[in-house]
């Protein structure tokens, strides 16, 4: 696939703010390729060790893909409400798979041993947190819409309440409620 | 919980964090008003909430952070000459990649082994053995492998990168269109069929394990896997608990229960009935929705699959005929004796209902208005994808698509380097003279050369081999290209090397000893010793280059496609040709070429070609009596393979037609053919011209699959011949025709068959409109919504139209015992001008009524006279007429004719014919279109190249400019007809391009089978 052009990324925001659904299944693999692309360059040149921000991950590839001149605050919001479900895709499909891989494979009961161990439990920690987003969802579906804007798209409270239409306030509260469900949730596991 | 609790108890969570955590107590109390239930459930969030701290937030930083550091340590590396992109998935057994191969320039999917894999050599021996059985597969339907290789530490896996969705995202809890769940598992147990008959079984069919590409094409992955996984865990520790572990929570090794055979669940040997029961599962899941057997544990599911029956199918989906809960119930017998005993049985009755549904099913539903969306053939057959929403499940389809290649088949490998010794050993043994021959399975590879080193045209036979098995030798250069060096291999060896001397040689041939190889180069036809040395002239001024067979009474046997001429013979050590045959013009034989010697200078078996490719047929000429005499009506390209020792006199005919490779026992010495032929292999690269298959006196065979030939993309190309490609992925296009509203172009797509497809230029899919019917030379009726297409589905090829959007049902518009071709609709959309070829004056331009025939095909003479007597011959002569278009004003027909001795491009008033006859090319021309302000006719000269005349059809006469080259590259073959449409401004044209090597195409390949007999016997028994 060539290199998605700024303009292209822009025009699809706008045809699909106007509510055409088909824009933002174009969208959606440019955000993720750019959203894999960058992330693996970043890791490269760091340091081993180093976390990543999802945060900044977001950000650095909304600058890249959106055209600046023509685009608005909507537009940026919209993106990022796109992109934390994207990555919350990503990285649950990840855990996932290497959660597969690690107990699926017959072989790798061979050598079950301290990194693969811990490593799993973050996996399953991932995947946990995701079912009970999913049960979140079920109850209160703005809740787990806050927690997938700031948790997997980095959105600050301010964004969050632009991209689901109330107020900061709102958001603040359905956040510490969400996610004292969540680790509850998650605890009782 | 109930909604209002929920707002209560989120209302004074929220009321209590607000507060000091020293009023918390009092306030709850006050709140709850004694709902002991409700304060507990606060009290446990608060304090959930004091714990909470980032720790939601970090899971998913912490997560993307060792994403990242797992994919660091390999994509972006180099490996081998694979350059690595990213990772897109995990496996049993090692890591999956999508790479780029730099040296073909295609993607690849590179699936890692992982070091605890490799580390234990008896496994790494023990896979590489699986690999080796799984690598007899060659099939369009099983994913390709390309590559076993090692770099440095790391053993790893290139196979073919397929651009899809696992059959388990399109199914993803919902039934799909009848058409195409049929679609699909005839697929599939296509796939099942050639890996049986390989040894082959899968063992763990699932829709996990199907992936479905955009174009509706399915692939099967993993061949072998469960086998391999089930020794790994068999290998971990004592047999007898891992097994009962494998027994009685499949989950760990088999992945989901679900798809397993009974005999599977218990434990017991399995054979390929199993593939059969699992297939069964899958299509039941596809029609249903749902999984045949369900349990709510492993242990339920187990005891549901060995004890009960499935629900019906009709109470899932009460449309569903009969005859598809017939044979998903056959298929899913307990017992596997009950069962379909092949998955060539289940794939027959697949492919006869879906032929029978398209036709049936929609006409039983008569004009619903609801028939868009219901089960029918037609309406929902096609590839019309859902749209997705804002929703998770297409989240997970867009991560997913990133990860088509992660169930890449372990254990499905060609494995060139490991299989290369066996093939060696294998070799010696039959080149011993006098040695029996082993009884050993037939064993498929396939060789891929490098780029640039293999010029597989579809119009030259570009391979040979030895009479002995041991050499092949093929054509070098580009692509397409039409002469070339020549490459020499020692099919036990991996290099092939250049023969000196040689820069434009076509047609390879052996000589009996396998000594010599002949060829023609330019127009001199010449051989050289394998052995070395220069090439020695046999005969300089041949008209053109020829197919030519060597036989053991040292005589070469040659004959050529393009003139009409017979078979000529010359002495191997040169000397002046004689005529050997010749073609009698009168009764329809356009020219004898394509021979191959029999044994003992009996005879010589060719092709006796026709004006078409169906009406060419494989011919003997008798060297006793020096008579000519019919094998197989339809067909060209024979070879002869003499029969294993000491099993009969017999020995096999091969020879090509319709795409396929047919064998039939015959007798060379009373040169008669014993019994009907078998198709023996499904997809050889082929037309008029050649057949890409070689044969050795051995029982090898070495052939290029037609698909490798099929990478035609679509591209715009303007009038500075300024290219744009769409973006319909490349597949054998032939045949574009663009829309009169200039929104889609309907395609004919040559895969298997012929069938109708049709891209949709705005939303860029892919969607085939006809199944299975060979459908061929799609016309758009003016109001841009109906397809009329040719279809020989019946045995007879008449006229039939669909609506373009697959709606309604196909309706036949003509019958005729007579070949019948569809050109083009008149403005008024009243009538269909095509051809019909006719006992005594061939092709004709006719016209046919725009009227459905009602009800389906039948036999019944009545409604053929009906129809016979519509039909209007509007050219009729001796000479071939065709491709009739009426000009947009609809006072003027172009069409062609070859009677001057080429196609040329004529003009005739229309309707009444008879007032002016005009010649519009003067180079040749065939395919005429206008443009649709009628002031051009475009066609394509005798070099194939798009022409255009300036025309006037305003006055009272018509006149034409001399016509002028509209664009100086040849795009199709230029015998293709109709290869090219005019976009609606006149100032595009849409052209049918040869895929570039190293596009993200597969590269032409060469299939090898040894020991191919094994598979003749059992396919071609002796009678």
């Amino acid at each position: 696939m060539a290199a998605p052009s700024r303009t292209n990324v822009t025009d699809l925001l706008v045809d699909w703010s106007k509510g055409d659904q088909e824009a933002l299944n174009k969208l959606m693999p440019l955000v993720y390729d750019e959203l894999r692309r960058l992330a693996s360059r970043h890791l490269r040149h760091e340091r081993p060790g180093h976390t990543l921000q999802t945060t900044a991950l977001v950000h650095e590839v909304y600058l890249k893909l959106v055209d600046q001149k023509n685009a608005n605050w909507q537009n940026r919001v919209q993106f990022f409400a796109a992109a934390a479900q994207v990555m919350r895709h990503i990285l649950v499909d990840y855990a996932r798979s290497r959660r597969a891989f690690k107990r699926g494979g017959g072989y790798s009961r061979l050598s079950l041993d301290e990194a693969v161990l811990s490593s799993e439990e973050k996996d399953a920690d991932l995947l946990t947190l995701n079912e009970a987003l999913n049960s979140l969802s079920a109850i209160d579906p703005q809740q787990s819409r806050v927690v997938e804007l700031r948790v997997f798209g980095g959105l600050t409270v301010e964004e969050t309440a632009d991209a689901l239409g109330v107020s900061p306030r709102t958001v603040k509260r359905e956040w510490s409620m969400a996610r004292a469900w969540l680790h509850r949730q998650i605890r009782n596991q | 919980m109930t909604p209002e609790r929920w707002q209560q108890l989120k209302q004074i969570f929220q009321s209590a964090l607000e507060r000091n955590p020293a009023e918390r107590s009092a306030f709850l109390s006050q709140a709850c008003a004694g709902d002991e239930a409700l304060r507990s459930e606060v009290e446990s969030l608060i304090s959930s909430h004091d714990q909470a701290g980032a720790s939601i937030e970090a899971m998913a930083v912490e997560a993307a952070t060792e994403m990242l550091a797992d994919e660091r340590a390999i994509v972006g590396k180099q490996i081998g000459h694979y350059q690595v992109l990213s990772l897109i998935g995990r496996g049993g057994m090692g890591e999956v990649f999508l790479a780029q191969d730099t040296r073909l320039g295609r993607k690849v999917a590179l699936k890692i082994l992982c070091t605890d894999f490799t580390r234990n050599e008896d496994r790494l021996r023990r896979f590489r053995q699986e690999a080796r059985a799984a690598s007899a597969l060659n099939h369009p339907n099983i994913i390709t492998i390309h590559e076993i290789a090692q770099e440095g530490s790391l053993q790893f896996i290139a196979t073919e990168y397929v651009e899809g969705k696992t059959l388990r995202e399109h199914i993803s809890g919902r039934p799909i269109a009848l058409g195409q769940a049929l679609d699909i598992a005839v697929q599939v147990a296509s796939a099942l069929a050639a890996a049986h008959q390989a040894g082959i079984i899968h063992r763990d069919i699932k829709p996990e394990n199907i992936m479905v590409r955009g174009d509706g094409f399915a692939k099967v992955l993993d061949f072998g896997l469960a086998k391999l996984v089930e020794r790994a865990a068999t290998a971990t520790g004592s047999a007898g608990p891992t097994l009962a572990k494998v027994e009685t929570n499949p989950g760990m090794v088999m992945g989901t229960p679900h798809y397993m055979s009974p005999e599977q669940a218990r434990g017991v040997k399995v054979d390929h009935r199993t593939d059969i029961f699992s297939l069964g599962v899958v299509l039941y899941e596809m029609v249903a929705g749902r999984a045949p057997f369900a349990g709510a544990t492993s242990a339920d599911l187990i005891m549901a699959i060995l004890g009960k029956e499935p629900a019906p199918l009709q109470r899932s989906r009460p449309e569903v005929p009969e005859s598809v809960e017939w044979i998903v119930s056959k298929a899913l017998r307990k017992d596997h004796e009950e069962r379909y005993q092949t998955a060539r049985e289940l794939l027959t009755d697949l492919r006869s209902l879906k032929a029978r549904l398209e036709f049936q099913a929609e006409l039983d539903r008569t004009g619903e208005s609801e028939s868009r969306g219901g089960a029918g053939m037609t309406s929902t057959g096609g590839r019309e994808t859902t749209r997705p929403t804002w929703s998770a499940k297409y989240l997970l389809d867009v991560t997913k698509r990133h990860k088509r290649g992660v169930a890449v088949a372990l254990a499905t490998l060609v494995v060139v380097l490991a299989a290369t010794a066996y093939v060696a050993s294998f070799i010696r043994q039959r080149s011993q003279p006098g040695s029996p021959r082993p009884p050993l399975a037939a064993v498929r590879f396939t060789i891929v050369p490098p780029p640039g080193t293999f010029a597989v045209s579809p119009r030259d036979r570009d391979l040979a081999l030895s009479p002995d098995g041991r050499y092949l030798v093929y054509r070098s250069g580009p692509p397409g290209s039409s002469g070339g060096p020549l490459m020499l291999r020692e099919i036990d060896r991996l290099e092939a090397r250049p023969l000196a001397g040689i820069t434009d040689a076509r047609w390879p041939f052996f000589s009996p000893d396998s000594r010599w190889i002949g060829f023609t180069d330019g127009l001199a036809l010449k051989k050289v010793s394998i052995a070395g040395g220069p090439p020695i002239t046999l005969c300089q001024n041949m008209a053109i280059p020829a197919y030519a067979s060597w036989g053991d009474d040292g005589s070469i046997v040659y004959g050529m496609s393009d003139s009409a001429t017979g078979l000529f013979r010359i002495s191997a050590s040169g000397g002046e040709p004689a005529a050997l045959t010749t073609p009698n013009a009168g009764s329809g034989e356009r020219a004898h070429f394509g021979p191959s010697q029999l044994p003992g200078g009996r005879g010589v078996l060719f092709t006796n070609a026709g004006s078409t490719i169906d009406t060419s047929q494989v011919a003997v000429l008798d060297s006793k009596t020096g008579r000519l005499k019919t094998l197989i009506q339809a067909g060209s390209f024979p070879e002869y393979i003499p029969p294993l020792e000491g099993s009969g006199r017999a020995g096999y005919l091969i020879y090509a037609a319709s795409g396929a490779l047919l064998a039939v026992r015959f007798d060379p010495d009373r040169l008669e053919v014993l019994g009907d032929p078998v198709t023996v292999v499904e997809s050889v690269q082929m037309n008029l011209d050649a057949a890409n298959y070689a044969v050795s006196q051995t029982g090898t065979l070495a052939y290029v699959p037609s698909e490798a030939a099929a990478t035609r993309s679509l591209v715009w190309v303007d009038r500075k011949g300024q290219e744009t490609p769409l973006k319909a992925p490349p597949r054998g296009y032939m045949i574009p025709r663009l829309s009169p509203d200039g929104s889609h172009v309907a395609l004919q797509i040559r895969d298997q068959e012929n069938d109708i497809w049709i891209w949709d230029l705005a939303r860029e899919n892919l969607r085939r409109l006809t199944f299975g019917l060979d459908g061929a030379f799609p016309v758009w009726t003016p109001d841009s919504r109906r397809i009329v297409f040719r279809s020989g589905r019946t045995g007879r090829t008449n006229l039939y139209s669909q609506n373009a959007d697959g709606s309604g049902s196909v309706e036949q518009v003509t019958e005729s015992p007579n070949e019948q071709y569809s050109n083009s609709v008149t403005p008024d959309g009243g009538h269909i001008l095509g051809s019909e070829v006719l006992p005594n004056t061939g092709y004709d331009v006719v016209r046919f009524p725009m009227m459905a025939i009602s009800g389906p095909p039948s036999d019944s003479g009545s409604s053929l006279e009906v129809s016979r007597s519509q039909v209007e011959p509007l050219v009729q002569t001796p000479f071939s007429e065709f491709a009739a278009v009426v000009s947009p004003d609809g006072r003027y027909l172009a069409y062609q004719s070859n009677e001057s001795g080429q196609f040329e491009i004529y003009v005739r008033p229309y309707p009444n014919l008879s007032g002016g006859r005009w010649q519009v090319s003067t180079a040749g021309g065939t395919s005429p279109a206008w443009a649709r302000s009628g002031r051009e006719l475009f066609f394509l000269d005798g070099s194939g190249r798009l022409t255009a005349a300036s025309v006037q059809t305003s006055g009272a006469t018509f006149r034409a400019e001399p016509p002028v080259k509209v664009l100086d590259v040849v795009y199709d073959a230029p015998y293709s007809l109709f290869s090219y449409d005019v976009s609606p401004d006149a100032q595009r044209f849409l052209m049918i391009k040869q895929s570039q090597a190293g596009a993200q195409t597969s590269s032409p390949a060469i299939v090898i089978v040894l020991n191919w007999f094994k598979e003749l016997e059992r396919l071609v028994p002796a009678r």
